[in-house]
């Protein structure tokens, strides 16, 4: 087989594989997101350290548990319970701290720190050109690497 | 008796660690002439510590209720195993088993440090230095020899959750073993800072040692994920609990600087970043150690308070201060010159692993400091759970999965499209064709699409490159695969180690996507449906087994009437606690785990309250971390049989 071939062979498996990944995805009906077990873990069982509702085996989360259930089956949206916790147990029920006063840090810090990665990385870079081999000098490493193989 | 004795053992390890500080600074001064003169401290040191864990274990087994930790600690009906791990199960006695394992570390660095050596002789200063705080606070505010007035008949036993599996008797020796051994290379890039060298030396000295380090220290953050699923009962491994993270934060600074290690031998770069991140790394272990030992978190691992809280977080700080000062002031001595050629180069992804390993560790730092840190300073209380993790964890170790892919694939320097292209063809429509089989069996999520997709090019370009540096060997091709791992046991145990770690992103992938749960309740006799399982309630069980009881319940598991043998989820009750402890029970299936938790049995009735949760691919899991593990021992039990047959691989493929 020609290098020519190979190409074009794995372009054609890689691209019709994908089609199917894509195919599949797209028929696929939206999964029913599990609303009371997605509430249940964002949401701190209010007498554990860092436990969830979801997590917890403590009678009070599953207590909890019910309610939510018993919520998200009246109708309520997921705002109007999580807002019910923070108003029952205050804001540290929440598992997933919110985006913006004293938990600001936490969402900016991530960010910035990515940043100063980002600037980092292409600080390092040297300015100017590399020299590349040619391929008479790859030809020549490799006849030198294979006497002293041989040799 | 046997607490004279121990405390005699801690003061002669604190006088070692004095004289092996003293000693080693003045034979470094000296331009290394006395050097062999430090066996004696270490000797010192070394004796020191066995004798005050020798003392400890002799109380713990000969029930003497005269020292506040054996009182504490144990109760005469707990078993030997338990007993004797009970050395380690609170605060006082890990401090001991630290001090001895930093004793067995300095013993093994002393062997390599010859006539002459002043590099070696300031690590040992250093290790000296560390010992003088790790001894001085046993014989001060973690004294495990205290004694009780008036002697206890009985001791009240430890926490049942550290006495509730042998996983517990395991866990934190291993994690020990690695959070100390990465005192080695810290001790060696101070020395090498103080010393002003800037040649790789420090790190080829390191390199086995760091190895076992990091080897250690991911089989103690497996041990502790297994025991989470196997004893606590909740229903997972990790749960991002801040004393999990801090395990974790010295795992991730420590494979960075695994990798960043391999940048500096090869080619020079990265030396001063080096130096940074095992100064990091050893100040995250002592970080660990504040808080998993020192009460700050209330969790379940911080069973202690005391004043060792504050004198850990002042040795943190003094090593923050000394080691990130002394960076700044001497670390362009040791800075490296070469730069970066280009991106697009196996030093680029090297850099772009880096650069991912520390923004997550810094994401999980800053997760697990900002509660107690605002708490500590304004009273407000807020919760920082899985759900904020999971968030920033995901993105980031998916692109950490995309690096581990194409690494072993870029070449060095610069790599040429054409080349990159050739290489990564077959790994490509292996991983594409399979990607697309998974999706038409069932898996609907990008995610866990997307992890699977780069594990597949994880493993399928490690198959490709042991190929094609085996057939571009002279020997025949069926020598040439099984000889790849002595021509670079280093390298090949790297390579063992990123298949572990493709098994583990998709076991972790599927089995946290899939899953699923329910809460049952039954009578006995009485069947009920779980997502395709029956499971049968067929009698409660009690068993009085000395120290505790034992209740639970026996269920039998079947599938579409095939038996699946019977379970026992169980609660366990101490004498020394209110709450049970629930045992879980897990059923292991080549496709998934079936993990009943007991929540409860009525009185009267027996009818039991049963957590039922479905967990996928979990035995993928554990053996993926074995591998890694694994992996990790080949690359530094190996020594390498011919030099360079690399540079023949890597060329030959061009």
């Amino acid at each position: 087989m020609s290098e020519r071939v190979r190409n074009v062979a794995a372009v054609g498996v890689i691209v019709a594989s994908l089609a199917v990944v894509v195919a599949v995805l797209a028929s696929s009906p939206p999964s029913d997101a599990d609303r009371v077990h997605d509430l249940a873990t964002r949401l701190k069982c209010p007498i554990c350290d860092n436990e969830s509702i979801a997590s917890s085996p403590a009678d009070l989360a599953r207590e909890l548990l019910v309610l939510i259930e018993e919520r998200v089956a009246a109708g309520s949206t997921d705002d109007e319970i999580v807002d019910f916790f923070i108003a029952t147990y205050g804001e540290d029920v929440l598992l997933d701290p919110p985006r913006g006063g004293r938990t600001a840090l936490l969402w900016v810090l991530p960010m910035v720190a990515a940043g100063v990665g980002i600037a980092l990385v292409i600080s390092r870079r040297r300015s100017g050109t590399v020299p590349i081999l040619d391929d008479d000098d790859r030809a020549r490493v490799r006849a030198a690497l294979h006497d002293r193989e041989a040799g | 008796m046997i607490g004279y004795l121990g405390v005699v053992g801690i003061a002669l390890a604190l006088a070692s660690a004095i004289a092996l500080a003293v000693d080693g600074f003045r034979v470094f001064v000296r331009g290394g002439a006395g050097a062999g003169r430090l066996r004696i401290p270490v000797r010192g040191l070394l004796l020191g510590a066995v004798v005050a864990m020798g003392a400890l274990e002799l109380a713990l087994l000969t029930d003497d209720f005269s020292l506040r930790y054996v009182a504490e600690n144990h109760t005469r009906s707990t078993p030997l195993l338990f007993t004797i791990a009970a050395a380690w199960a609170a605060l006082e006695g890990s401090i001991v088993l630290w001090g001895l394992v930093l004793a067995g570390y300095a013993t093994w660095i002393r062997r390599s440090v010859t006539e002459g050596d002043r590099i070696g002789a300031a690590a040992l200063a250093v290790v000296g230095i560390v010992g003088v705080f790790f001894f001085g606070l046993m014989l001060t505010a973690a004294n495990p020899f205290t004694t009780l007035s008036p002697v206890p008949l009985d001791g009240s036993g430890a926490n049942p959750l550290l006495q509730n599996h042998i996983l517990m008797a395991i866990h934190p020796p291993m994690l020990y073993l690695g959070f100390v051994g990465m005192t080695v290379p810290f001790a060696f890039a101070i020395a090498a800072l103080v010393a002003g060298d800037g040649s790789t030396a420090w790190l080829e000295r390191t390199r086995r040692w760091t190895l076992v380090a990091w080897t250690f220290l991911t089989l103690g953050v497996l041990l502790g994920g297994w025991w989470s699923y196997e004893v606590l009962g909740w229903g997972g491994y990790w749960a991002w609990d801040p004393v999990e993270n801090a395990s974790f934060l010295p795992w991730l600074t420590a494979t960075a600087f695994v990798h960043s290690a391999v940048v500096q031998r090869r080619r020079g770069m990265l030396q001063a970043w080096n130096v940074a991140l095992v100064i990091g790394t050893f100040a995250l272990t002592i970080l660990g150690t504040f808080l998993t030992r020192s009460g700050v978190v209330a969790s379940v691992h911080s069973f202690t308070q005391s004043a060792v809280g504050p004198a850990l977080l002042g040795f943190l700080l003094v090593v923050l201060v000394a080691g990130f000062g002394l960076f700044a002031f001497r670390g362009h001595l040791v800075a490296s010159t070469p730069r970066l050629d280009s991106l697009a180069s196996r030093e680029g992804v090297f850099l772009l692993n880096n650069l991912l390993l520390a923004l997550f560790a810094f994401v999980v730092l800053i997760g697990t400091l900002y509660p107690m840190v605002l708490e500590a300073f304004t009273g407000d209380r807020v919760s920082v759970g899985a759900p904020w993790f999971d968030r920033a964890a995901i993105p980031i170790t998916l692109v950490l999965l995309f690096a581990v892919g194409l690494g072993p694939i870029t070449p060095y320097r610069r790599a040429r499209a054409i080349v990159v292209w050739e290489r990564l063809r077959g790994p490509l429509q292996a991983t594409a064709v399979a990607s697309a089989v998974v999706a038409v069996l069932g898996v609907r999520s990008i995610t866990v699409l997307t992890a699977f997709a780069f594990a597949a090019l994880i493993v399928s370009v490690i198959v490709r490159q042991a190929h094609a540096t085996a057939r571009s060997r002279p020997e025949p091709y069926g020598r040439a695969v099984a000889g790849l791992y002595r021509s670079d046991p280093g390298y090949w145990g790297g390579m063992v180690s990123h298949v572990g770690v493709a098994l583990v992103a998709v076991a972790i992938a599927f089995s946290g996507s899939f899953d699923s749960r329910d809460t049952i309740t039954l009578e006995p006799g009485e069947s009920a449906d779980f997502d395709g399982y029956t499971l049968t309630y067929v009698a409660p069980f009690l068993s009085e087994q000395g120290h505790r009881t034992v209740i639970g319940a026996t269920v039998e598991l079947s599938r579409g009437g095939s038996d699946l043998g019977r379970l026992r989820p169980a609660l366990t009750q101490y004498p020394n606690q209110v709450q049970a402890i629930p045992t879980p029970s897990v059923h292991t299936g080549l496709r998934e785990d079936v993990y009943l938790s007991l929540v409860r049995i009525e009185e009267g009735s027996a009818r039991v309250t049963i957590d039922a949760y479905r967990f996928p691919l979990m035995w993928l899991l554990w053996l993926g971390g074995v591998v890694v593990v694994g992996g990790g021992a080949l690359s530094f039990v190996g020594r390498r049989a011919r030099r360079r047959t690399e540079v023949v691989a890597e060329t030959a493929g061009v």
